[in-house]
């Protein structure tokens, strides 16, 4: 019996630790990002969080050898071709490949032909591969334009790491090759496609909404290199320029996650207007490497496969190794866990492979997927079963762990714009959250405790509380509709619109934070993800109160990491910039709500002190009054500790003063010379929202969306 | 007024003005323009001078060939601009060809282009095959249709053209209005209707459908005021033809617009397999929502020769 086979038979005789060991993958998985819950959120479930089967596909060494050096062999052969393909197109002149198929695939860039050659035309590369039920391993799809895979190989392995010592036992533990060096085998993959020295490279994704964010995000922060979108990329002077807060910084290398059809719209067959225009022209002056490279896509082309084996025979001298899978060749299945149930399946695996200066390192491990029922094609297997892929090492190779050469740039100001501007939004979406989770909270919590509150002084307070809700979720809109309604009934209908918009904002809160989730603790992306699940809860209309009571809890968490977990960089001063101008705004609101008609310098009636009493706890300043006044709220006491006492973190003066610390860390002297204008004099809404305009225009309001220009019509 | 150099009686010499403004209602921050706009030579075209103008000054300007042998120029400008202007004058001697053999038979001549080997495999068999503007698969009976009422595979290759070039001339109405860049082939097919752009698409269908290299090119036609009246300056406008590869003869152009084969009053900019490959410019600007307008003024002028027999 294999050692595989031995290890299956192993995990299949405890079923319920399988059960349990997938449900804890789940959970795991599911925090590993928020990426998919803003698409979930959006109600796009396209990138929906995928399963980890229990049971790994397990390779002993030798079988994996003969893989790897496939796979290796694959990836010279294609980087011959396309060196060939745009260069001096041999195969094409001799009539193997025929011009007219080439000239015909979409993914052929007629534009690169005649281009200066890339250092390398693949840097990355991924194969899909079968095992047939004969044992021998057929080829089901090569990736050579944006191979993906390798982030999620990482994000099961950790998952499965944890079982590995439990089933594997002690003295065979350490024989599972380690995947951990691998992000390092492509950092060196990528440097060795430039001249620069200490090179500049970033990882550039089509955004959230990319089925792969996930991944982008995960590797971006494992390789440290910034995550970029089209946005944060202009072409200038034949090179390629990051947009950050401290000006334009030079790019060397791109790492592309984006398809070679989507990076330039200058670029004739791009069909989209995405991408960055210049950026290919750029490339062809020799400003900017990307890899892989533009046109290396062509290799996928169905249509042209069939031709691949001839040409890179052509060009190398023999055809690539493994031979593609045919329609009804049988394949292996094994045992995987379906419905909690032991079954069996075929699974497809994805090996990596990357090339750099020192030839090619294909990963020791990979991603499964398994096959589900009904699954006819291989390439797209539709379980979203995920299967950790673990090679067995033995003693006689010791995987080597390369130390990652960091380039040395300093990237304290290296924050691209965007993000900048997606901390900013955040942090003015999280205070506008908790203003109206809190208030709603507040509110309703009073009105349960003591329900003739709402008729007490002819609906006075619950006038003043509907009110104090409609500015938390509307502070934009000052104008007051009388509605005729009874104060009972509008209180109540506006504790429901706060719900609903809380519901909006936190799914803004979440988008924002998915996109610059490498400037936030990892802890951030567990909380974030609680928080994306409530709005469904708050729809769902149970218990409000206690809902709230969570949604604060996890904005409170959210706001001590960022706090406490955060690098207090440029970034985290345009957070917290927000957070300061949207909480100053909460409070101003609220007192204008809270306290109208309220008298000063006597003593409040039950409705008038009822509603200072909400507007203090609304701004967690209750308990701080009380400690200090040790009487009832009145007026004036009340309005000192909210706007003017700089010891009270939630006070107008103290949000006042930390604006002030942002714009002097910022360095900013249009923001330093905005507050010193303002200083002594007690900020009012119109002053914020001057200040938020500022911000807009000084450093986010530059266009940064192509537009095509118009084609003239011949004839 | 300089006299040009011909070598025949039929040559003639002309002096190209191809204006392109594009103007914004807002002011843009970056601009990254791709022009074909610079005559390439070709066997039966001399360029004796081609430069083009930008207005503003580009921050960047670089000149390619690109796979087909044109010239492109790529420019880029990164300073706020309201108006874009690609100013195009060239001069260029024709000499247009005789064609005397009617070339061997559709069928003949596909089968030497698909078997192409070499230099020729990379300049003819591109054009042999469907590119985004030119599906003949994808227009179906209504072009078989058309094409087995005019031309059948067994005819010399010149002979089809001829036929073909005729039929599209009579059959089917110039209308300016009925089609923009982007109008699909099947729309004019059924229509019968378009401008010179739909034209050279649909000839270049119907060709590849027969297996033969036909490609899209772009360039000017020389007008004729009406008798007794000057020309108006700026009233030409960019045009585009087909053009037939023909073994023994190399490659036949046409214009099914005007009837013509062989071209002879028309000076040749770029070819491509359709327009799209050849536009005269195309772009992206960077900058605040905005309107574009885009005027294009062409002059296409004769000038004298000598003649140097």
């Amino acid at each position: 019996m294999s050692f595989a086979d031995d290890l299956l038979a192993r995990l299949l005789e405890d079923v319920d630790a399988l059960v349990r060991r997938q449900a804890e993958a789940d959970r795991l998985i599911a925090s590993s990002s928020a990426a998919h819950l803003v698409q979930e959120l959006a109600g796009q479930a396209r990138n929906r969080p995928w399963r980890l089967d229990p049971i790994p596909f397990v390779l002993e060494a030798d079988e994996f050898d003969r893989l790897a050096d496939a796979v290796a062999e694959r990836l010279r052969g294609f980087e011959e071709l396309l060196a060939d393909l745009y260069g001096p197109r041999r195969v094409v002149r001799d009539g193997v490949v025929p011009a007219e198929a080439l000239a015909s695939s979409s993914r052929y860039r007629l534009g690169s032909v005649g281009s200066p050659a890339p250092r390398r035309w693949l840097s990355t590369y991924a194969v899909d591969v079968v095992r047939l039920a004969d044992g021998t391993w057929r080829i089901v799809q090569d990736f050579t334009d944006t191979p993906t895979g390798v982030g999620y190989a990482l994000l099961d392995r950790l998952v499965m790491a944890r079982v590995a010592g439990e089933v594997l036992g002690d003295h065979r533990a350490g024989d599972l090759a380690s995947i951990s060096g691998f992000p390092a085998e492509i950092r060196h993959a990528l440097v060795a496609t430039t001249d620069a020295p200490s090179p500049r490279v970033v990882l550039f994704t089509g955004g959230v909404d990319d089925p792969a964010y996930v991944e982008h995000a995960a590797l971006a922060r494992q390789l440290g290199f910034n995550l970029v979108e089209r946005a944060d990329l202009v072409v200038r002077r034949s090179r390629l320029w990051l947009r950050t807060l401290g000006g334009l910084d030079p790019i060397d290398v791109v790492y592309r996650r984006v398809d070679d059809g989507a990076l330039d719209p200058v670029e004739v067959l791009a069909r989209s207007h995405g991408g960055v225009p210049g950026l290919l022209a750029a490339v062809g002056e020799g400003g900017v490497a990307v890899a892989n490279a533009h046109g290396a896509g062509v290799v996928e082309d169905e249509k042209l496969a069939g031709y691949w084996p001839d040409a890179v025979e052509a060009l190398v001298g023999h055809r690539p190794p493994l031979a593609r899978l045919v329609d009804g060749e049988e394949l292996d299945a094994r045992a995987v866990l379906h419905d909690g149930q032991p079954g069996r399946a075929a699974t497809v695996l994805r090996l990596h492979a990357v090339a750099g200066a020192d030839g090619i390192t294909v990963m020791t491990g990979g991603n499964g997927r398994v096959l589900g029922p009904g699954d006819d094609d291989p390439r797209h297997p539709r379980a979203h079963v995920a299967k950790d892929v673990w090679v067995m090492v033995g003693h006689h190779r010791t995987p080597v762990i390369v130390a990652p050469h960091l380039p040395q740039v300093d990237l304290a100001m290296s924050v691209p714009t965007r993000a900048a501007d997606a901390l900013y939004s955040m942090g003015r979406a999280s205070e506008r959250a908790e203003g109206i989770a809190r208030t709603a909270r507040v509110i309703a919590g009073r009105r349960q405790q003591d329900p003739s509150l709402v008729t007490l002084a002819d609906g006075r307070w619950a006038r003043r509380m509907a009110a104090a809700l409609r500015a938390t979720r509307e502070p934009d809109d000052h104008e007051v509709l009388a509605t005729g309604e009874r104060p009972a009934a509008e209180l109540h209908r506006e504790l429901a619109a706060a719900v609903r918009r809380l519901g909006e904002q936190i799914g803004v809160l979440v988008a924002e934070a998915a996109s610059v989730g490498e400037f936030m603790s990892g802890t951030s992306s567990r909380v974030l993800n609680r928080l994306a699940k409530l709005p469904r809860t708050l729809a769902a209309g149970r218990g409000p109160i206690d809902v709230l009571d969570d949604v604060l809890e996890q904005l409170a968490a959210l706001a001590g990491l960022w706090a406490e977990s955060t690098v207090r960089g440029p970034a985290w001063w345009f957070g917290d910039l927000g957070r300061r101008l949207e909480r100053g705004r909460v409070v101003l609101a609220l007192v204008d709500a809270c306290a109208v008609d309220v008298p000063a310098g006597v003593e409040p009636d039950a409705a008038d002190s009822a509603s200072l009493d909400v507007l203090l706890a609304s701004n967690e300043s209750l308990v701080a009054y009380r400690r200090r006044h040790r009487s009832d709220v009145e007026l004036g006491p009340a309005l000192e500790l909210l706007l003017d006492d700089e010891d009270n973190p939630r006070s107008m003066a103290s949000c006042w003063a930390r604006i002030g610390a942002a714009v002097e860390a910022l360095g900013w002297a249009d923001g330093r010379r905005f507050v010193a204008d303002h200083d002594g004099i007690r900020p009012s809404v119109a002053t914020l929202d001057e200040l938020a305009e500022l911000i807009d225009a000084t450093w986010f309001a530059t266009p940064v969306d192509p537009v095509a220009m118009r084609g003239e019509v011949i004839g | 007024m300089t006299a040009r150099a011909g070598r025949t009686e039929t040559a003639r010499a002309y002096r190209v003005r191809h204006e392109t403004r594009y103007h914004y209602s807002r002011p843009m921050t970056d601009g990254y323009t791709v022009a074909y706009l610079l005559p390439r030579p070709t066997p039966y075209q001399d360029v004796e001078r081609a430069e083009v103008a930008v207005e503003p000054v580009p921050d960047e300007r670089s000149e390619r060939v690109d796979p087909f042998g044109n010239r492109v120029l790529q420019i880029g400008v990164h300073r706020t601009h309201d108006e874009l202007a690609l100013i195009a004058e060239s001069e260029v001697v024709i000499e247009p060809p005789t064609v005397t053999d009617p070339g061997p038979s559709c069928l003949e001549a596909a089968a030497v282009a698909r078997h192409l080997r070499g230099g020729e495999a990379l300049t003819v068999r591109p054009f042999l095959g469907e590119s985004p503007y030119v599906r003949p698969a994808a227009l179906g009976e209504a072009l078989v249709a058309f094409r087995d009422e005019h031309v059948d595979p067994t005819m010399p290759v010149v002979e089809a053209a001829r036929r073909l070039c005729h039929a599209i001339y009579e059959q089917f109405t110039f209308d300016a209005g009925f089609t923009d860049v982007s109008t699909p082939l099947a729309k004019v097919l059924a229509g019968r209707r378009g401008v010179c752009q739909d034209f050279a698409h649909l000839a270049a269908a119907v060709l590849r459908s027969l297996g033969l290299a036909a490609r899209y090119v772009s360039g000017y036609l020389e007008t004729s005021p009406p008798p007794g009246q000057p020309r108006t300056l700026g009233a030409d406008v960019s045009h585009a033809w087909c053009s037939v590869w023909v073994p023994g003869l190399g490659w036949l152009d046409f214009d099914p617009t005007n009837d013509r084969l062989p071209v002879d009053r028309h000076v040749t900019v770029a070819w491509g397999r359709d327009y799209g490959d050849v536009s005269p410019a195309r772009g992206v600007v960077i900058g605040p929502p905005t309107r574009q307008r885009l005027t294009v003024a062409v002059d296409v002028e004769p000038l004298p020769l000598v003649d140097l027999r």
